[in-house]
This record gives C-alpha cells, structure tokens and sequence, in this order.
C-alpha cells in the first residue's frame, strides 16, 4: 500500500524489556523507526498486567488494568503496540473481548471510572513484530539490510499468547500465522540473511507462563531445558523470540540451569528486534546485547 | 485424587459449581468427550502431575473441594495447545484460569501470584526497575525510568483504586494476616 502515511503507534512497554532487557526497547524503536513505523511513548502504562499471573487470581482485575492501558492510548488516538507476546495476550484479548461485549464493558467501566478512564474500544492492539511482517512486508525489511546476517543458523522460539488459541485470532494469512507450523517469523528471519533451522517442538511454550515460574520454578526450567537441547541438537547459532519473557527464560534461564541441572548451553538469545538491529548496522553494544547473560560474541564473529 | 482412590459419590459434585467454572470462562464443558488432546498435547504434563483431561473431567462432575484444594491447577503455564488443539472446541485453559479465580477467593493461591499484585500496586509494574538496570538505560541512551508509571508516578492512585475496587488488595491483606 505505497499511498499509506507513516505509521504510527503508541509503544506499551510492559516490565520486562524496559525494567530487565532495555536493549530490547532500544532495538525495538529504532528498527521500527528505519522501516517507517513510528513507536511513541505511552505516558503512564504500567504492567498488562501478566496474563498468568492476574488472570489467574482475579479475571475482572485482570481485564480492568489492561483496560486501562488500552485507554492511554485510544487518549493519544493510535492504536497500540507490544513487543512482548504476554502483553498481547493482556491488551489484544482484552480490547477484543470488551469491544464485543457491552456487558462486559460496562463492568470494566464501572471500575475504569474511578481511575476517570473509559474504554471506548476505538483503537487495534497489535504486536510489533506481526505488524512488521503485515504492514511493512517482508520485501522492506529485507531491502533496510546493510549487513547481512552471513548464513547463521537460527532457532526461532515463537512463544504461546501472541498466536495461541488461534480461533481468537484474526490474522487473515491463516499459512504464515498457523498455530501448528508458523511462518512468519522464519520468512523475517531469513529476509535478514540468516537460516531458520527447524527443530523438535519449535513451538513448545519455553514453560515460564502462568506463575509457573514463580511457583515452580523447576518445572518451567525443565522445559526450558528440553526446548535448548532440541535446538542444540541442530546446532542453532542463536534463539531468536518476539517476547522478553521468554527472552528472559532463555537468558536467564540458561544460567539458572547450568546451576541446577547442570546442563550447560551458551546459546546467545536475542529478541527479533535487536537481530534485526545488527543486519540493519547498528552495534551489539548500541543494541544492549553485551548486558545479556550469556554472552553473543560466538554469534557477532559469524555474522561479520 | 477421587477418580482413583474411592468410588465416586456423583451426589457430592456440585452442578451449580460446574455452571460457575463455566460462567467464568470455561465454556462447553459438558461436551467435553475425554479424548485426551489436552492431556496429549500438553507439554507441562509431561514432566509432573497435570493432567488436563482429568481436572476437566472433575469439572464436570463437579468436584468442587478436590479442585479448588489441588497443587496441580498451579502448574499450568497458560500455553493453550490444549484450547488451540480442542475438537469440542472447550477452553482447558481458560477452565483452569477458572478454577485458580476460585481458588484465589478461598485465599489458596500461592503466595507469589499474589505477590505481583503487591507489586503493580506500589510501582505499577510486576517487574519494577532497579539500579543496574537503570544505569544500562542511561548507558543505551534511554531515560533512566521508561516513560511508565515509573516515569509518571501520578498515574499510580488510578491503578491502586483499581486494584481496591475489585476486592484483590483485600484478599492479600486477609492472605498475610492469617500467616
């Protein structure tokens, strides 16, 4: 569409990229930046809040909090974007579910009032990386690479909430965004110069979810752990995600099962934005990638 | 667990219970046909004691106790292959986010869910800032607290109105006074 202005959204931060893996939010806004999206602060969000954790104690608590972020941004006029598939499911689900259901939004607003909010349902949720893929194309990604990614082999990791249940989501290119065997990552991640290289149970969850991680952390771990041997089995150069809670349980998590399990990796992890970030010329260090924990200089000597 | 241990008594299911869990999102229960692809397709099963088709099964009869008191409706990790895979199109998920609601209101969720909201409600975020992080902001050319209500802390009081309003700091308080 060469008649569509500049694109413009509201940036929903969550916690996690901002308050954990700030490269994530830098890589995120000036990438987008590059292929015409602009991202503007969202003044005043807070947390979606995390699907698993509020959606398990309370529903209607849940749905008012990501409510209220959702009127931040229909005050600013534009729709509203996420780079963290937890704050898609909070602010997607929500802003779906409140738009087709009067009864439902006239109990959020009941609450919403006495922050002096009101949900009007008048703006789309959408996850950065869904909208680069559907508005930005993949030929315009593919043309903003100055430094081709030379052939490294990525495992991509897609996370559950920003595709999963797929029958309440509307992407219309049922092929590339199949809950099953999805695509458009992959076709992202080889516009970039790189391979995808499949793998046993790509699209397991990475086991972090639903307060699984602060309750048993064990168990998420250990899921973790079998997603990192099937992806070392192919031997991957690097785990790319569209979600800092799954970047952080890949991260982190790496370090938290060496100790544990004693099972060590060294797997660099990146978030799509900050690999998209190095094809498009910008440093690791620009790109906050020296601060992860496990460290990408294995990575950064194949590429250049 | 009474599906294996004891005869069930079908007198001590509770209809009304199924018709709650129902109301709160899991919706088609009861045409659930226990073929197991929640079972089946759940990753987190695979490696403890979840059994998806099992607690759908107590839904139905309306096992309210066993449920509401299991460790097992705490594993889950909220990935939806079972609600993605469903061919009677029931949402196991979103049953269990049911059953933790009711659980929570019975003061038996675990102590770190409610953590969280202890969290949102002093800082806005389940996951505050703190200093390492804020010296790499700044190292990355950011404000030193993103744009949020970190940023913005008048934005608080709405959060916390929120949070009260809907009974949630209150079975918290009555959570910690009772340890």
């Amino acid at each position: 569409m060469s008649t569509t202005p500049k694109m413009k959204s509201s940036f929903f931060l969550g916690c996690i990229a901002p308050n954990r893996y700030p490269g994530i939010e830098v890589a995120t806004i000036k990438t987008a930046k590059n292929l015409g999206l602009e991202l503007v602060e969202l003044k005043g969000a807070g947390c979606c809040p995390a699907p698993g954790a509020f959606g398990s104690m309370d529903l209607l608590t849940w749905e008012a909090l990501a409510a209220r972020n959702v009127c931040l941004s229909e005050q600013m006029g534009l729709n509203c974007s996420v780079v963290c598939n937890g704050c898609y499911k909070s602010l997607y689900d929500v802003n779906e579910k409140l738009k087709e259901n009067p009864e439902e939004k006239d109990k959020v607003n009941k609450i919403l009032k006495l922050a002096d909010m009101e949900f009007q349902g008048s703006i789309e949720v959408r996850h950065v990386a869904e909208q680069l893929y559907n508005d930005v194309g993949i030929k315009k990604i593919r043309d903003s690479v100055v430094q081709p990614l030379n052939g490294i082999k990525v495992g991509i990791h897609y996370g559950c909430h920003l595709l999963k249940p797929g029958r309440d989501r509307k992407f219309t290119n049922p092929e590339a965004f199949g809950t099953e065997t999805p695509r458009f990552l992959d076709e992202m991640v080889e516009a970039l110069g790189a391979k995808s290289i499949d793998y046993k149970d790509k699209t397991m969850c990475c086991g972090a979810g639903g307060g699984v991680r602060g309750y048993k952390i064990d168990f998420a771990l250990d899921m973790t752990n079998e997603k990192l041997r099937n992806m070392q089995a192919v031997g991957v150069d690097c785990i790319v995600d569209v979600c800092p809670f799954c970047h952080l349980q890949f991260d982190k998590g790496q370090a938290e099962i060496a100790e544990k399990f004693g099972d060590k990796y060294n797997i660099p992890v990146l978030h799509y934005g900050q690999l998209l970030g190095l094809a498009q010329g910008m440093s690791p260090d620009e790109l906050g990638l020296e601060a992860h924990v496990i460290k990408v200089d294995s990575l950064l000597d194949k590429i250049v | 667990m009474a599906l294996e241990s004891q005869v069930l008594n079908l007198n001590k299911g509770l209809v009304n219970f199924t018709h709650e869990v129902e109301k709160n999102g899991g919706e088609n229960i009861s045409v659930c046909y226990q073929c197991g692809t929640c079972t089946g397709s759940c990753p987190m099963g695979r490696r403890n004691a979840l059994r998806t088709r099992k607690i759908m099964r107590m839904v139905a009869l309306g096992l309210k106790d066993d449920l509401l008191k299991s460790d097992e409706i705490w594993y889950c990790a909220t990935c939806y292959t079972c609600t993605d895979r469903c061919p009677r199109h029931v949402k196991p998920t979103d049953v269990i986010l049911a059953l933790r609601n009711m659980a929570t209101k019975q003061h038996l969720a675990p102590k770190n869910f409610l953590a969280n909201a202890g969290y949102i409600y002093q800082s806005g975020h389940a996951v505050p800032n703190n200093d390492a992080n804020r010296a790499l902001r700044v190292k990355l050319g950011l404000t030193k607290d993103p744009p949020t209500t970190h940023m913005y802390p008048e934005y608080l009081p709405g959060i916390q109105k929120i949070l009260d309003a809907t009974g949630l700091m209150k079975i918290k308080a009555e959570m910690e006074a009772k340890k």
